[in-house]
């Protein structure tokens, strides 16, 4: 859409990068604020910045990889410089390394993915924003009001053609994690935020890649999209977890009642 | 036991806007860097063999995600954040070849610096 600023002299600042920039900062603020107003201590609080920051550099690199197994390609160093990136890819690897670094730092796991879950969300509402403005992750052909038409050189209007208006998914993925963090920092118990965010973004992940049009991949089977195959694992997780939950408390306050 | 930290948010913002702009200046400097040797080899008729590109995109590289992890950093132990920024700084500066680069220099630098001077607060741990 908008990809570069030109700021003169050939400087072109490339807006995507600002945007997912942004995304982590304002992300890494609220999870300052969060940390002080739960007056954690300053150990822990540091351990989870340093876990968390590796994992977020090292889901770059898993976002490549798993875009490189989704297309079918191989995975060499030319593949992983031009190859695209993926958020599931993404989120999966950070999720990962986060996990085993928590563990290794003695860090309560479930309580640091809770704590993190709303900076993911800002970071991913400013991260989307910026595949608006860069032109990636568009949408199919449509009429409705709040189709959009890409400049003439963007991904879309090369795939689809350049008088198409097509589905800014980018924007609704933006509004729904925006509405998704309202009700979990509002409504949501703060132990439920991680699975809670799980179902709900894997819900609405796997609906939205039906009018995706940019190219999905392909694993396993061609009826779904790789991205629907992890969000479905994503809600079974979310939904699984809260049951195991809730069954472990009933049967805890079952015992306490003896 | 008592610990230092800092109170500023400004390493945190130099530092990341710095990095993700220091990836693509690292690619751009390392096409730059790789078009200089061609230019150079002319009159010589040489091939490059890609070297000077890769060390230049491999130190860029480097020097963004220093510059990530220092700003992140910045607040809780500023001084080793403050001298992987410098460290990023240097990096970054190392790989002059496309004026993009001049924006995560000059931000690692900045932040950097800003590591050191910050307000500190003193905290029990």
């Amino acid at each position: 859409m908008y990809p570069y600023l030109d700021l003169g002299h050939n400087i072109l600042f490339p807006l995507y990068n600002l945007f997912i920039g942004i995304g982590i900062i304002f992300g890494l603020i609220y999870l300052d604020r969060q940390c002080n107003s739960l007056k954690i201590k300053f150990l822990t609080d540091r351990n989870l910045h340093v876990s968390l920051i590796i994992s977020v550099i090292l889901s770059f690199l898993g976002a490549k990889i798993f875009e490189l197994i989704y297309q079918g390609n191989t995975i060499t160093l030319i593949d992983l410089y031009s190859g695209g990136t993926t958020f599931m890819g993404g989120v999966i690897t950070a999720g990962i390394v986060f996990f085993l670094i928590n563990s290794l730092l003695k860090t309560n796991n479930l309580f640091a993915f809770n704590l993190v879950v709303p900076s993911l969300m800002i970071a991913h509402i400013f991260g989307r924003i910026g595949c608006f403005l860069g032109g990636c992750c568009y949408g199919n052909p449509t009429n409705i009001f709040c189709g959009v038409k890409y400049p003439e050189t963007a991904p879309a209007s090369v795939h689809l053609g350049s008088s198409i208006y097509s589905h800014p998914t980018q924007l609704y993925e933006s509004f729904f994690l925006i509405v998704c963090f309202i009700v979990i920092e509002k409504y949501s118990l703060f132990e439920n935020k991680i699975f809670i965010y799980l179902i709900g973004y894997g819900t609405f992940r796997f609906f939205i890649e039906f009018i995706r049009a940019d190219e999905r991949g392909q694993i396993l089977t061609d009826l779904i999209s790789p991205s629907q195959i992890t969000s479905i694992l994503f809600v079974l997780f979310g939904i699984f977890s809260i049951l195991i939950r809730f069954y472990f408390s009933k049967k805890s306050a079952a015992t306490n009642n003896f | 036991m008592a610990k230092e930290r800092g109170t500023s948010n400004i390493p945190m913002i130099m530092g990341i806007i710095g990095g993700v702009l220091g990836l693509p200046a690292a690619v751009c400097s390392a096409w730059c860097g790789e078009a200089i040797v061609a230019v150079d080899n002319i009159d010589s008729g040489a091939v490059s063999d890609g070297s000077t590109g890769g060390t230049i995109l491999l130190l860029g590289i480097l020097g963004a995600i220093l510059g990530i992890v220092g700003g992140a950093l910045g607040k809780k132990i500023p001084t080793p954040a403050g001298s992987m920024m410098i460290a990023a700084a240097i990096l970054t500066g190392w790989n002059l070849a496309s004026a993009l680069a001049y924006i995560p220099l000059n931000l690692f630098l900045l932040g950097g610096v800003f590591c050191f001077v910050q307000k500190k607060e003193s905290i029990e741990i």
